[in-house]
């Protein structure tokens, strides 16, 4: 088991967004978090990776607590988000966003065969290298911010929702590009609003509502699970 | 108006709520107090030039850091330059008097008048700029009109300064007892209370509030905040330079170096903010403690160590910004304010408790 | 107009603003990066000119050779001040992030006057006085070599932004501060060692002053009024723009001080200060979306 999520709570102010939230990612899988929107999907993710620092509960990860690392030493253990929006550098190019990526000292050295493995994965990052990352589109953000997280040499990738305000052609690609990531020996973990997309890609999914697990199961359990299909897949 | 009591509504609601019928009397009972004791006060310590001093400096910059707070803490925009405006009202009816023979109760309005003008020309010129910006270029107006009040040697006495004659009359004001002076002051600074006091109630002070709370949102909503910046900084510019007046017939010496100095104006503002700005008896308690602390202080250590009154409330402003930000009146209010409502819910439960 | 008048009134314009200069970095820096403008600026310039004052009146080595010990003590006391003070300020609502400077400032400065009195003291060494003539002007070497200085200093924070991952790590904080969080940028450390930075730079330009103006304890008063100028009219959080607003406003400081009155010289940069603050307020060289930052 890679990551371990246990009685996770978290509050805004006095309320509540989280509570006793529990969940499992072993390693070489894809799991997804589904639910609607403010259900605390991001919460969740915005916790384990230490962003939120003001939380209850334990998170394990490779064996060893970290609920109270911030970010930057999460980020030295191998857990990578790549947040909701992107959060690209948008005054530096994608070459210096790539860098970035690699920022663990761990993983300096050996830049040049990270940048190697991710153009081959993003072969249009090459090409717009010494672009600015604002003057991407949408889409190509989305794959430079991915990009730049396996810079990292994530143990586990986050995800948070990143097919968000994208055109169906960059969805399938942002799909495709997980299936490729996972295949490669990277486990994933995915927070995403397109429920059927990420059930179906997924080896496990947990549904997250009013900051609690209502339900969980594997990817294809949960597809054919009644309730999830009234709530979010307008069936 | 409903929609701006929504953007205010957090701090607004607090204060609405709990207080009941007996503890408005209280309350009512409690201000007859204190001014009864302020009313007194002068006359008690007539024989006591040290601490009707004290006394009248309280009142004098009681007002003034209360007239700053219409602008820094009604409407959030943190002037650094308040003293120009007090400048320009002790200079105007000072000079009006020393070298025209005009009364200055007639002159104290031309050095409102004036002051207006700048603030209006200040407001229509800055006030569109935020927080450090609009602070930095306050800075820079004040230090403007001190670089003119040292330039224009000829009228205003340079950095020399400026003597006005010592003649008692009414009609020159200037008067032989202290104690008149501290009446004035008082006054002046129970006017500027109640200006506060109509801002917390009026549509003004609602509008101030919210463009303090979010200036965007508020101009969303159709506020008009630069009508609203206008009035509190010209009512504030009237106020700061009606005091400059009233000081340069009470000090009857005007100084550059003093009265039109960044250290005043920052005196200004952080009287306010260690009191409780954005509060009308904020700044009057913030008066309180700190002018008597600098008197005393002077009398302590002396001229020789004249910085240490300075270095104090340095000191102070830091450590009340950065752990009670919200000033000793405002801080002090809610820790009671806490108790109380704890206590209640104590006595609550138990009575639950009780009938289960 | 006499054209050597002119050279020479251009030259100590452009030295004195290369003084501005110097001075004006490490604000911006600070500016730039943290988006808390320090109204201690000047009082930081202060110290570390008593900090010049007191090794040379201990030591007696050349205020040159003292000044990397000048600028070891204000990188520590950057550090401090960051710690004790800044950090807090940080995120906090603008009453905190302005007043909690200027109480530093008030308090510096006081602190000086009583700890070491009003009184001017002077570095006395053959370089203070010490003249450089050419095309029949002079020049102050002091002041030549500070501009000089400024100059390195901007070059090299340029090309340190550019090229080093702390430098990346910087600009990345600048842009995305939680961005840079997932990146493993730790921006406490990064905030730390830029105010640091920041006072350490402020540390060389007192040094370098040191030897060339009378030091007293409200010294930064005025020094630290020009840098907002500067820093202002050059763009906040411009390394460039400070090089470039130094030496404009000393142009225009020489130019007006001749022309118009000296005592007047002061009146006209406010007025300058004013003007971009109103009409232009990124300043010349100043960041993208400064507006939503501080302005509007």
């Amino acid at each position: 088991m890679l990551l371990r999520v246990n009685n996770l709570d978290a509050y805004y102010g006095d309320v509540e967004a989280l509570h006793e939230v529990c969940l499992q990612v072993d390693s070489g899988q894809l799991v997804t978090l589904v639910g609607s929107n403010a259900a605390g999907k991001s919460t969740a993710l915005n916790c384990i990776s230490g962003i939120i620092s003001q939380k209850k509960g334990e998170i394990e990860f490779a064996g060893q607590r970290i609920d109270h690392l911030p970010a930057h030493r999460i980020v030295e253990h191998g857990l990578i988000q790549v947040p909701e929006g992107r959060r690209v550098f948008p005054f530096m190019t994608v070459m210096e966003n790539l860098d970035l990526g690699c920022y663990p000292k761990k993983t300096r050295s050996r830049k040049e065969e990270n940048l190697e493995r991710v153009f081959g994965l993003l072969p249009l990052l090459k090409e717009r290298r010494s672009q600015m990352a604002g003057s991407l589109s949408g889409g190509e953000q989305q794959m430079l911010a991915v990009g730049r997280g396996l810079m990292a040499e994530p143990q586990l990738l986050i995800l948070d929702e990143p097919t968000l305000g994208l055109a169906p052609l960059f969805v399938e690609k942002v799909f495709a590009l997980l299936g490729e990531i996972r295949a490669s020996g990277t486990t994933v973990l995915l927070v995403e609003q397109n429920v059927h997309m990420a059930l179906a890609a997924a080896d496990y999914g947990y549904v997250l509502e009013n900051g609690k697990i209502v339900l969980e199961g594997t990817g294809r359990e949960l597809l054919q699970d009644e309730r999830l299909a009234k709530a979010y897949l307008g069936i | 108006m409903d929609k701006l009591r929504n953007i205010i509504g957090k701090n607004q609601a607090q204060g609405a709520g709990g207080a009941g019928a007996p503890a408005k009397a209280r309350d009512l009972r409690l201000k007859l107090g204190v001014l009864a004791v302020l009313l007194l006060l002068p006359i008690l310590l007539q024989n006591e030039p040290y601490y009707q001093e004290i006394l009248t400096f309280v009142f004098l910059w009681g007002a003034m850091s209360g007239a700053w707070n219409i602008v820094g803490g009604y409407a959030g925009k943190f002037s650094l330059g308040h003293a120009a405006f007090f400048g320009i009202g002790a200079y105007t009816s000072g000079l009006l008097y020393t070298k025209l023979g005009i009364s200055p109760w007639l002159g104290m309005f031309g050095g409102m008048l004036l002051s207006v003008i700048f603030a209006l020309l200040i407001g229509v010129v800055t006030l569109r700029l935020k927080g450090k910006f609009f602070a930095l270029c306050t800075i820079a107006f004040g230090m403007l009109v001190e670089i003119m009040a040292v330039y224009l040697r000829g009228v205003t006495g340079g950095s020399e300064g400026l003597l006005i004659p010592y003649e008692p009359g009414f009609w020159n004001m200037t008067f032989a007892s202290k104690v008149v002076w501290a009446y004035i002051f008082l006054a002046l600074m129970l006017g500027v209370y109640g200006v506060s006091r109509w801002l917390d109630k009026s549509a003004l002070g609602y509008r101030l509030s919210a463009l303090r709370e979010d200036e965007d949102a508020a101009e969303a909503l159709g506020v008009n905040t630069l009508a609203g910046k206008l009035s509190s900084i010209t009512i504030s510019a009237a106020i700061t330079a009606l005091g400059g007046s009233l000081f340069a017939q009470y000090f009857l010496w005007l100084e550059p170096n003093f009265c039109v100095s960044l250290d005043l104006s920052q005196q200004f503002a952080l009287i306010s903010i260690i009191g409780g700005m954005g509060t009308a008896i904020g700044p009057l308690v913030g008066a309180a403690i700190i002018t008597p602390l600098q008197i005393f202080l002077r009398a302590a250590f002396g001229s020789a160590a004249s910085g240490m009154s300075m270095m104090i409330y340095g000191f102070l402003l830091v450590v009340v910004v950065l752990y009670m930000p919200k000033g000793i009146v405002v801080e002090v209010r809610d820790r009671l304010r806490a108790r109380r409502t704890k206590a209640v819910a104590g006595v609550v439960e138990r009575e639950v408790s009780n009938v289960a | 107009m006499d054209g050597t008048l002119f050279l020479q009134l251009l030259v100590s314009g452009l030295l004195i603003g290369g003084v501005y200069a110097l001075i004006s970095i490490g604000l911006t820096l600070i500016f730039g990066v943290m988006r808390i403008v320090n109204f201690a600026h000047g009082e930081f310039l202060m110290l570390s000119m008593f900090a010049a004052f007191w090794l040379f009146h201990f030591t007696g080595l050349s205020p040159y050779l003292l000044a990397p010990l000048v600028i070891l003590l204000l990188f520590a006391y950057g550090v401090a001040i960051y710690v004790l003070v800044i950090r807090r300020t940080i995120g906090s609502p603008m009453v905190v992030q302005i007043f909690a400077t200027v109480g530093l400032g008030l308090f510096m400065q006081n602190a000086a006057l009583v700890l070491w009195s009003g009184d001017f003291r002077t570095i006395q060494t053959p370089a203070s006085t010490a003249l450089l003539r050419f095309a029949g002007i002079q020049v102050s070497q002091s002041m030549m070599i500070a501009s000089l200085v400024a100059i390195v200093i901007a070059l090299i924070l340029f090309a340190f932004m550019a090229w080093t991952y702390p430098g990346k790590a910087i600009r990345a904080t600048v842009q995305d501060r939680v961005g840079a969080q997932l990146m493993g940028v730790n921006i406490d450390r990064v905030f730390m060692m830029t105010f640091a930075i920041g006072s350490a730079l402020v540390g060389i330009a007192g040094a370098l002053l040191a030897p060339a103006y009378p030091i007293f304890p409200s010294v930064g008063a005025n020094f630290g009024l020009a840098s907002f100028v500067v820093v202002v009219l050059g763009g906040m959080g411009s390394m460039t723009g400070a090089l470039l607003g130094g030496f404009l406003i000393g142009v225009v400081e020489t130019f007006s001080g001749f022309f118009i009155d000296a005592a007047l010289k002061q009146a006209v940069y406010f007025l300058v200060f004013i003007l971009v603050l109103v009409f232009r307020p990124t300043g010349l060289l100043g960041q993208r979306g400064a507006e939503e930052i501080g302005l509007k």
